[in-house]
């Protein structure tokens, strides 16, 4: 056996130590634009998905290419040892380059990749080694039937790319999601897994042809039902049957059993008004929970999935939609069936914090709608749910927006609670700011005073702000103007060339970008030169506003981590129209997803990624690194805001965190995998409350 | 020193499509012989050694080869038999020592001792790499690797093709030297008579897919005559078992197979003036029996 092993690695060992090589040189060179890091994985998942078929197309086909099948059987070795030696040599080799790869990636991106792409490209990893047995296993399938190594690499992928295609995901999420199948459902009822278990059997099939006793030379004899034909083909179709199912539950399993579980993030959250407490949910449906700016008070408030939570002014109320389902029930052979699907619709409830025992009270079913779908106006008279208006005291539906406005932006309540304001609807043709009138919902022209309807080219939903773009160009001063002096040919009426002169002046006029700041009822405006492009976030006071912008106005460079990006930001005094101050900060990304005003408008905080930062109005600049999670980070963690005690909280991963201004951190949830342990969580809060303990 | 069948064969049949390569092919080599399979390009010689071999598997009928199964026993029959194919292709990174190296470790009764003699003996170098030795070179290769398990048996399938006079003449000098008092018995197929008749002591004589002779060598001279015959004028002669007959007018020359003086005493009666007999090479046997494609 030492003899057979060495041969075959000495006749291999180049391919997976070249591609560990330039693998390796990759990552080396890749390291600087970790950014890209989507990319990158796909390199290297290709890379070695590329290797797994070309050693499972090559182990058999390379013998009949270069007339080696004769050789091999001058020694007393049974073709089924060869074969299965391959496979095994091969099916090694693959997994150590998978492996390999893995190693590289994962040190990529735990040192330069930020923190959700590190995330990412773990989970996927995750599956990434198992999954390279099926390229591999069709390509040698196929390499054990065809008489090219060429063509069982075609085969090879063909089979491998459908079967991705048909099961609608990579083989290797199907076993992610195998192994996150915790609980009542097993993989066994899953569709996927039924079509893989669909597979194998055709693979066993086709095995079965491949491999018979005699032998390559002879087709025929292949599909010959001799006895040890059968033996040594049917065994290993067995074994490749049993693999599969090695991969796709015990493995799994095992990950199960001595991973931790991937805990789930909250999926919503909103803080209340006065900042003192937090409703919250999550997406494996345990319903939705309180608890308080300060960690305590953990307590369930319904059963139902909240999607959207909408806290009232009195930060008591809340409104909340989850999912509408919809329960069909058929006649089964042994009874009916009752089943539940989603449906494209909200159903919306009301709720009393305040109450003794909160009990949710069902509303009505609305549909689900894209853009700016629910708001609060600012007297909290109305709620705006997607097209309805609704009355907070009487929780009655009072208007709703005729059908093109069901997808509105850049909408905005007026101050007296009056009317919406909305620039883009679903029709492409009617793009023009509109007002609608509450609780009629009669749309109208703009109507704000002193505006001509079709000057507005920017429209932001500040309550009583809005600004426009007003780009010009302006003449410059004779002083900076640059004269060019040519000559031009000119033939004159004798035959004769002559260079005529002339000249001409160059860059005569600049461009000039003056944003336009203005009240929509006409009292205030003032112009802000020279910020160009900018994102804005007005206090609630209108005392200032945050501009924000790129200082070179170059994406790919501002967006780099490496490159020391920064941002610029000026604070606007709005009472004089001034830019008061301009900070130049650096921000590795772009835009911060998140920026809210503190309540004594002092200072924002800004979230950006795995970083709180807080800039006050004096200029200080201060950053907050928050706790690493185990949880999936996604954009979606986002700041809640300030709550009554000067914190900002932010909803990260499965947790729930208060960020002090002077960078303290404090993790007031940490939600655990299955969220029926809140339960547990909640009670021990209870407990130690009742004891006269702080949790 | 003859023995019982080291290979025995029953109407072994194998068809490609439409074409019949074998066709009922009865073998029985015995024991200790070297026994020469003949037949032209095509005639199914290699197609033979390949079921022999249990590489293919024949439609019909069956086969013994030192007693296995080649279909079932594959590899215990491997362990006493062994095998040159026809065009050996070897892995071209091996060197000869290598492959030395690689037999020791895959075939228990390979005997490194007698391995290194036969190197020596067959002029290989030993760091050597495989792709880099001649075509004779790397048949002795082949050879070297076949004959230091100790075989039993040994099966060369026309293991001087394409080889030039000198080399073949070599190479199979090298096969008789290495097995000389060995009392293995050889198996061997070929299209080259002179090679065939230099070492074989049974002949099989295969003509499209059909095993037309197989009969010691020195008995199958012994009846295989040439017949020359001279009459007045031109006449028509019938003689028992010919083979092949040519009509020159007066002169008209017969090989017969079984031959006895019964043949002369006809010939006589038919009123020739002269009659010669002479015996045959194997070459005008071969040709003979390919002629006229009768089974013997």
């Amino acid at each position: 056996m030492k003899a057979l092993i060495w041969k075959e690695l000495r006749e291999i060992w180049w391919l997976p130590v070249g591609l560990v090589g330039v693998l390796g040189a990759v990552t080396y060179a890749l390291r600087v634009s970790a950014y890209w890091t989507p990319g990158i994985v796909m390199i290297y998942m290709l890379a070695t998905v590329l290797l797994a078929l070309y050693l499972g197309a090559d182990a058999i086909c390379a013998d009949r290419l270069r007339g080696l099948e004769e050789w091999h059987y001058m020694w007393p070795v049974s073709r089924a040892r060869w074969w299965w030696l391959r496979f095994g040599m091969n099916l090694v080799i693959t997994l150590v380059v998978g492996a390999a790869a893995t190693a590289m990636l994962v040190w990529l991106t735990q040192h330069y990749a930020p923190e959700e792409m590190r995330k990412i490209t773990t989970y996927t990893l995750a599956g990434l080694l198992p999954s390279l047995v099926f390229p591999f296993t069709f390509a040698f399938f196929a390499s054990g039937v065809t008489r090219s190594a060429a063509r069982a690499f075609g085969v090879g992928i063909v089979i491998f790319f459908a079967c991705s295609c048909l099961t609608l995901f990579p083989w290797y999420i199907l076993l992610i999601t195998m192994a996150r199948q915790i609980g009542p459902v097993t993989p066994a009822l899953t569709p996927s897994y039924l079509f893989l278990l669909i597979i194998v059997a055709g693979l066993a099939g086709a095995s079965y042809c491949a491999f018979t006793t005699a032998p390559v030379l002879d087709v025929r004899a292949r599909v010959t039902r001799t006895r040890q034909a059968a033996r040594v083909s049917v065994v290993p179709c067995l074994a490749v049957v049993v693999a599969g199912l090695l991969i796709a539950y015990v493995l799994p399993l095992r990950a199960i059993l001595t991973a931790k579980p991937e805990p789930q993030g909250i999926a919503k959250s909103e803080l209340s008004p006065d900042g003192k407490q937090i409703a919250f949910s999550e997406s494996e449906g345990a319903g939705l929970w309180l608890i308080g700016a300060d960690g305590t008070g953990l307590r369930r408030l319904g059963k139902e999935q909240a999607e959207k939570i909408i806290w009232l002014k009195d930060s008591r109320r809340l409104a909340f939609g989850s999912v509408a389902m919809e329960e069909t029930v058929n006649p089964g052979r042994w009874g009916r069936v009752r089943s539940h699907r989603s449906t494209n619709y909200t159903q919306w409830w009301y709720l009393d914090t305040g109450a003794e025992k909160p009990e949710p009270t069902k509303l009505f079913v609305l549909p689900r709608v894209e853009g700016d779908s629910e708001m609060l106006s600012p007297q909290g008279k109305y709620l705006w749910l997607g097209g309805e208006f609704v009355d907070t005291t009487t929780w009655q539906r009072v208007g709703k927006v005729a059908a093109p406005y069901y997808w509105p932006s850049f909408l905005t309540w007026l101050t007296d609670d009056s009317a919406i304001l909305v620039k883009n609807n679903r029709e492409p043709e009617d793009q023009a700011p509109k007002r609608i009138e509450v609780p009629s919902g009669e749309a109208k022209p703009l109507g704000i005073a002193g505006l001509p309807k079709p000057d507005v080219s920017f429209f932001k939903p500040w309550g009583n702000w809005m600004i426009q773009d007003r780009s010009y160009t302006v003449p410059l001063p004779k002083s900076q103007l640059q004269v060019v002096q040519r000559t031009y040919p000119v033939r004159t009426p004798d035959g004769k060339t002559v260079n005529r002169p002339y000249r001409y002046t160059t860059n005569t006029c600049q461009p000039v970008y003056v944003t336009r700041f203005r009240r929509i009822d006409g009292s205030r405006q003032f112009d802000v030169p020279g910020w160009g492009s900018f994102s804005a976030n007005m206090s609630d006071s209108e005392q200032y506003c945050l501009l924000i912008r790129s200082p070179t106005e170059d994406y790919e460079l501002d967006h780099d981590p490496f490159r020391n990006g920064e941002l610029v930001f000026g604070l606007l005094d709005m009472r004089t129209g001034k830019i008061v101050r301009t900070m130049k900060v650096k921000f590795p990304y772009r835009d911060p997803s998140d920026l809210k005003w503190s309540r004594d408008e002092k200072q924002v905080a800004l979230y950006s990624r795995e970083t709180v930062h807080f800039l006050t109005l004096d200029g200080e600049h201060k950053v907050a690194e928050l706790p690493k999670t185990d949880a999936y980070v996604t954009t979606e963690d986002e700041l809640l805001g300030w709550s009554a005690a000067g914190e900002v909280i932010v909803r990260r991963g499965n947790r729930l965190v208060a960020v002090s201004p002077n960078g303290q951190t404090r993790t007031l949830l940490e939600a655990p995998t299955r969220f029926d342990k809140l339960e547990e969580l909640a009670k021990a809060q209870e407990a130690r409350r009742k004891a006269g303990k702080q949790p | 020193m003859m023995s019982e069948l080291a290979i025995e064969t029953t109407g072994l049949t194998r068809a490609f499509g439409n074409v019949l390569a074998v066709d009922h092919v009865n073998l029985q080599v015995p024991g200790g012989s070297v026994y020469g399979y003949l037949g032209r390009n095509g005639a199914g010689k290699t197609t033979t050694i390949q079921m022999l071999m249990g590489m293919l598997q024949p439609d019909i009928g069956s086969m013994r080869v030192m007693g296995f199964d080649p279909l079932r026993e594959d590899v215990a029959m491997k362990r006493v038999v062994s095998y040159v194919p026809e065009r050996v292709h070897m892995p071209e990174w091996m060197t000869v020592g290598h492959l030395m190296g690689f037999g020791r470790g895959v075939h228990p009764n390979w005997d490194a001792g007698y391995a290194e003699a036969l190197r020596k003996r067959l002029e290989l170098p030993a760091e050597r790499k495989l792709g880099q030795l001649s075509r004779g070179m790397q048949g002795k290769a082949a050879l070297l690797s076949a004959l230091a398990s100790r075989p039993r048996l040994l099966i060369l399938d026309d293991p001087t093709m394409g080889l030039d006079a000198l080399v073949r003449r070599e190479f199979m000098e090298s096969i008789v030297g290495a097995l000389s008092d060995t009392g293995t018995t050889v198996f061997f197929s070929s299209h080259i008579l002179e090679d065939v008749e230099r070492v074989a002591d049974v002949i099989g004589i295969l003509h499209e897919g059909k095993l037309v002779v197989q009969a010691p060598l020195e008995e199958l001279k012994g009846a295989v005559r040439r017949v020359i015959a001279t009459f007045a004028e031109p006449t028509k002669v019938e003689l028992p078992g010919v083979l092949q007959h040519s009509d020159g007018g007066r002169q008209q020359v017969w090989v017969v197979r079984d031959y006895d003086t019964g043949i002369l005493q006809r010939l006589h009666d038919a009123g020739a003036l002269s009659a010669e007999v002479e015996h045959c090479s194997l070459e005008d046997i071969f040709v003979a029996f390919v002629r006229t494609g009768k089974a013997a």
